[in-house]
């Protein structure tokens, strides 16, 4: 019996070929859409999944809480209460360190440059932590050894081919220093804390808690608490400890000490030095797009099915004349559906299988790691689709066995209303979408154009340690590396600062430093917090910053500063000839504002413009910007790599460089992933938007053929016929379009909400997306009435 | 009224052609009343099908009311349909989801006949044939003759030129049947032309005129 319903519902598909394309085909899109974006979530949502008890993880942050400044949490974590905390704190079962130092350094292995980005210090019990699996080296003494370097397979392949690298020897400066004491298998891409090497932090014996530099260390710590009962004690007894070192930690205001689980940590905001990896909104926003998305798909081949059903209400009659009860007629439609259901699972998994590298692609995340063959819930998805064949195969088809027995006048109102209803769904996703990708895709673009205040294209950054004015052995003069700099043929022009022109996060390590400062007043010292950095006098001029009041003076004396507008707009009336000083110098140690800049960004939109002041007598110099002429790129890059070689040659300080361009590409990966999903799923939408408007239109039009027909005998033209249609549609259109456009806002602010910049001009995805909604709609209703009008009435008239 | 000159319909499907109506040849007068008699599947209903316009012959030409429609779009169709023709079938192909008034008043719509005259035109039908009392119901909630006289109130509301049945006493007892009959007697006498298909001798016996249809030729 079963193979004689397959068989039939292979005969169905083969006579209804466009209807069931839609269903099965859209219903398949829909599975391996919503497939590819659970993925992406669970990637983000499952971050550093691979720690050892990862519930009883926690990372500490401080917050420094000011009476008149208000309050500022920091990822970083003071180092040297760290080995205290299993000492001073039982509770406390373990606990890891990770300080990374954005130096580089000047490294050579096997005679060839040995560049690591950053080094990174962890303490002896990370790899634990990380659960790495270790191909070559010693697994109890990997970080046993300060000079020990553990590195990646991948880096390790990159580096020194297939040859095993442990007890290799790396020299610094022309002195070995250090050597590989082990490779581990490449971790997990989402990883905090992931490097492709490691070095052990000092030895907890060399720092003191009683010095104040040893306290000026921050990193990231984490500490282990088996009982989730005992964090507040944790957090309390840490409190108490920086009480005690109160002295010597060199800061303002209050303390106070915040243990963030592990799962959460990289959605967390606002902290000054640690941006989150993803929205946390962004992901709930796609996981419901998602789930609209499904709703779409899924609603259409529900529709379709079951009105596929309905035309063959004939069939079931004569079967019911033949002696069949609904018991089998209920047979029959279940094991119709049983395979229209699984034929799309299996052209779904076929979809998602055939589009995973390109999703990949789309979203430059490693979803392949958690694709729906790899998971472990990946059983439980199954069972959770079997579950929906079944149970919604066993209600469609109790449903449809009795409305094909017994449908009376009031069903047929329940079906046209269901219809309504569906339609209407539908509507209400395609406003969404549209609306969301026009917004999204508005706001990226208007976010990534930028006004940067010079030119980002045809720039380089080289990062380098040097020391202004006194170079001493081991560092380049900035001078004379400028003047060298200079003189590359194709170089147009080159600024040097002390902090990162295109910084990730506004910190210490990229030169930003937020500090509390004093403004001179004639009653009284005014305290504020306000960032405050260093460069050269030429700086703004050869970036072409706007000045905006004021002059800047060639040479300058150590005692002048510069401020952006946001500065003095904030708080100086007058800034010309204002004073002000940092709070930690003595009292005589004044600048003088000179001049007022334009703001600049230099760093991702997605934070308010920062008030700064720029002192214009470096000290240190780390970074050294070069633009050329137009066409002379590929001249002028080896020439600074050769230059920047030579003047890292003899010290133990290295050099990294960065494409400006592709450096603030970088700030909006996050953002163009969002956009890239949300016209993506757009897309996918509008074709089953159109394919399933087209669909419920059609059948529900044939449905009424009869009516149609009478229509078009008592004389009724296609206009007739599109006008009575039309007004339903566009009462449909107007109710689908205001919880549409709600939902759209919500959502759209989500997004929004994440740039400190908001583009106003998001605001046309509104009537864009009523505008794009038009065709979707209306042009299928044309024309279904148009082949309806086009139609045999006879046929209609005569049969009942 | 209509006149015929070798009219043929043709129905193809992949292997099988069928032949409905084979070289016909008719004049029906205008205000004549004809029937059309024969066993099933000889033609008839395609023969009034083709006469009202809902259907084309495959071959031949039809004149009606001194159009030639081979050429005519179907527009024009349409047009000459709705100010010339009304229908009456056996199964009253009323609209379920429109009240009786609205059910009648469907060709004036149609006609872009005012509001008022619709009104007024709908209730004088509806008087005359016993129905105003229904108007605010539903198809579903009348009798089969109830339904038939609202289908040949809709039917006459045009005022139209020829009435082509196709078996309007099929679905009615013998009683409402009748009352049918009487009904397009009336309209007969009153200068339209019918032209009703029927198995009925009874009921064919009110016709001027019986023409007995086999294999799609006129006997």
């Amino acid at each position: 019996m079963i193979s004689k319903h397959i068989r039939l519902a292979f005969r169905q598909i083969l006579r209804q070929k466009f209807s069931f394309a839609i269903a099965i085909l859209g219903f398949a899109v829909g599975l391996a859409v919503v497939a590819h974006l659970i993925s992406y979530s669970l990637y983000y949502l499952d971050y550093d999944r691979n720690v050892e008890n990862k519930e009883e993880w926690y990372r500490l942050r401080y917050s420094q809480i000011h009476p008149e400044l208000g309050e500022f949490s920091s990822a970083s974590f003071f180092i040297p209460p760290a080995k205290m905390l299993l000492k001073d704190i039982p509770e406390v079962q373990d606990y890891i360190v990770y300080w990374p130092s954005v130096i580089a350094l000047n490294l050579r292995c096997d005679g060839k440059p040995f560049q690591m980005e950053e080094k990174v210090y962890v303490s002896e019990n990370f790899p634990r932590h990380y659960k790495m699996e270790i191909i070559y080296g010693d697994p109890d003494s990997l970080l046993n050894d300060r000079n020990g370097i553990l590195i990646s397979e991948s880096f390790s392949r990159n580096f020194f081919g297939d040859v095993n690298p442990v007890g290799k020897k790396i020299y610094a400066g022309g002195n070995p220093q250090y050597f590989i004491s082990g490779v581990f298998t490449d971790l997990d891409s989402n990883l905090h804390l992931r490097h492709d090497h490691y070095s052990l932090w000092y030895n907890e014996d060399e720092y003191r808690t009683d010095s104040e530099e040893d306290w000026y260390l921050t990193g990231h710590v984490r500490v282990k608490i088996p009982d989730k009962e005992d964090k507040q004690v944790v957090e309390h007894k840490l409190n108490e400890i920086l009480d005690e070192y109160r002295s010597v930690i060199g800061q303002t205001g209050r303390l106070e000490v915040n243990l963030d689980p592990i799962s959460k940590i990289h959605f967390i905001t606002g902290l000054k030095d640690d941006a989150p990896t993803m929205s946390i909104l962004n992901i709930y926003s796609i996981l419901v797009l998602s789930f609209m998305f499904l709703l779409t798909a899924v609603s259409n081949f529900f529709i379709i099915i079951g009105l596929s059903w309905k035309k063959r209400g004939d069939e079931f009659y004569f079967r019911r004349a033949l002696g069949a009860g609904r018991a089998d007629i209920f047979g029959q439609l279940l094991g119709e559906y049983g395979l229209y259901f699984v034929i799309s699972v299996l052209l779904g998994v076929i979809l998602y299988t055939a589009t995973m590298s390109i999703f990949r692609d789309i979203c430059q995340v490693d979803v392949l790691s958690y694709s729906l063959f790899t998971l472990p819930h990946a059983f439980y998805g199954v069972i959770a689709l079997l579950s929906l064949a079944v149970l919604s195969g066993v209600i469609m088809s109790l449903h449809h066995s009795k409305l094909i027995l017994e449908q009376s006048a009031r069903q047929i109102v329940q079906r046209d209303r269901g219809i309504s209803i569906l339609l209407v769904v539908q509507m209400i996703i395609g406003f969404i979408f549209i609306a969301v990708a026009v917004s999204v895709s508005l706001q990226y673009s208007n976010a990534r154009n930028l006004d940067w205040c010079w030119d980002s294209q045809n720039t380089i950054q080289y990062e380098y340690l040097s020391i202004n004015d006194t170079a001493r052995q081991g560092y380049y003069d900035a001078r004379i590396l400028r003047q060298r700099i200079r003189e590359i043929p194709g170089v147009q022009k080159e600024s040097v600062s002390n902090f990162n022109l295109v910084s990730k996060s506004l910190d210490n390590q990229n030169g930003f430093h937020e500090v509390e400062i004093y403004l001179y007043d004639s009653e009284m010292d005014t305290p504020i917090a306000s960032y405050l950095s260093s460069c050269t006098p030429d700086f703004f001029r050869i970036r072409e910053i706007e000045l905006l009041s004021g002059n800047i003076p060639d040479e300058a004396t150590e005692a002048q500063a510069v401020v952006n507008r946001s500065f003095a707009d904030k708080y100086l009336t007058n800034p010309l000839g204002s004073r002000l000083r940092m709070a930690t110098d003595d009292d005589s140690n004044w600048y003088e504002v000179v001049a007022v800049v334009e703001d600049c960004w230099f760093f991702p939109p997605h934070h308010e413009m920062i008030p700064m002041i720029m002192i214009l007598n470096p000290y240190v110099i780390k970074y050294y910007q070069i633009s050329w002429q137009e066409g002379s790129k590929h001249n002028v890059l080896p020439a600074l790599e050769e230059l920047f070689t030579d003047a890292a040659g003899g010290g133990v300080f290295g050099y990294t460089s960065k494409d400006i361009e592709l450096a603030q590409a970088e700030f909006y990966v996050q953002d163009r992933i969002y956009k890239d999903i949300s016209l993506f799923m757009a897309i996918f939408v509008v074709i089953i938007a159109v394919m399933g408007v087209y669909a419920v239109s059609s059948v529900s039009i044939h449905a009424q053929m009869k009516d149609i027909s009478i229509r078009k005998i008592c004389g009724a033209e296609f206009s007739d016929l599109f006008r009575l249609y039309l007004k339903k549609y566009i009462y449909l259109y107007i109710l689908a379009a205001i919880p549409g456009m709600y939902l759209a806002h919500n959502l759209i602010s989500l997004y929004a909400d994440r740039f400190a910049m908001q583009n106003k001009f998001a605001l046309i995805a509104f009537p864009a997306a009523i505008i794009i909604m038009i065709p979707i709609v209306f042009i299928p209703l044309y024309l279904n009435i148009l082949k309806a009008y086009k139609a045999d009435p006879t046929r209609y008239l005569q049969a009942d | 009224m209509i006149e015929l000159k070798n009219l043929s319909k043709i129905y193809c499907t992949d292997t099988i052609e069928t032949t409905a109506l084979n070289e016909l040849n008719l004049h029906i007068k205008k205000g004549s009343f004809i029937a059309i008699k024969g066993p099933s599947g000889c033609g008839k209903t395609t023969l009034l099908n083709i006469m009202g316009l809902m259907d084309k012959p495959s071959k031949g030409e039809m004149v009606i009311v001194g159009k030639n429609t081979a050429h005519l779009s179907e527009k024009e169709r349409n047009r000459l349909r709705r100010k010339t023709i009304g229908f009456l079938f056996q199964k009253f192909n009323l609209i379920a989801s429109l009240s009786v008034f609205e059910n009648v008043e469907l060709p004036l719509l149609y006609e872009k006949v005012d509001s008022a005259t619709r009104r007024e035109k709908v209730m004088t039908i509806l008087k005359q044939l016993g129905m105003e009392a229904r108007k605010d119901h539903f198809p579903h909630q009348l009798s089969g003759g109830q339904q038939q006289r609202v289908s040949l109130a809709r039917c006459v509301i045009n005022d139209p030129e020829l009435i082509l049945a196709d078996e309007p006493t099929g679905n009615l007892d013998s009683r409402n049947g009748e009352e049918v009959m009487q009904r397009l007697k009336d309209l007969h006498k009153s200068g339209r032309t019918i032209v009703m298909v029927t198995h009925d001798d009874k009921y064919a016996s009110y016709a001027e005129q019986i023409i007995h249809l086999n294999d799609g030729m006129i006997m």
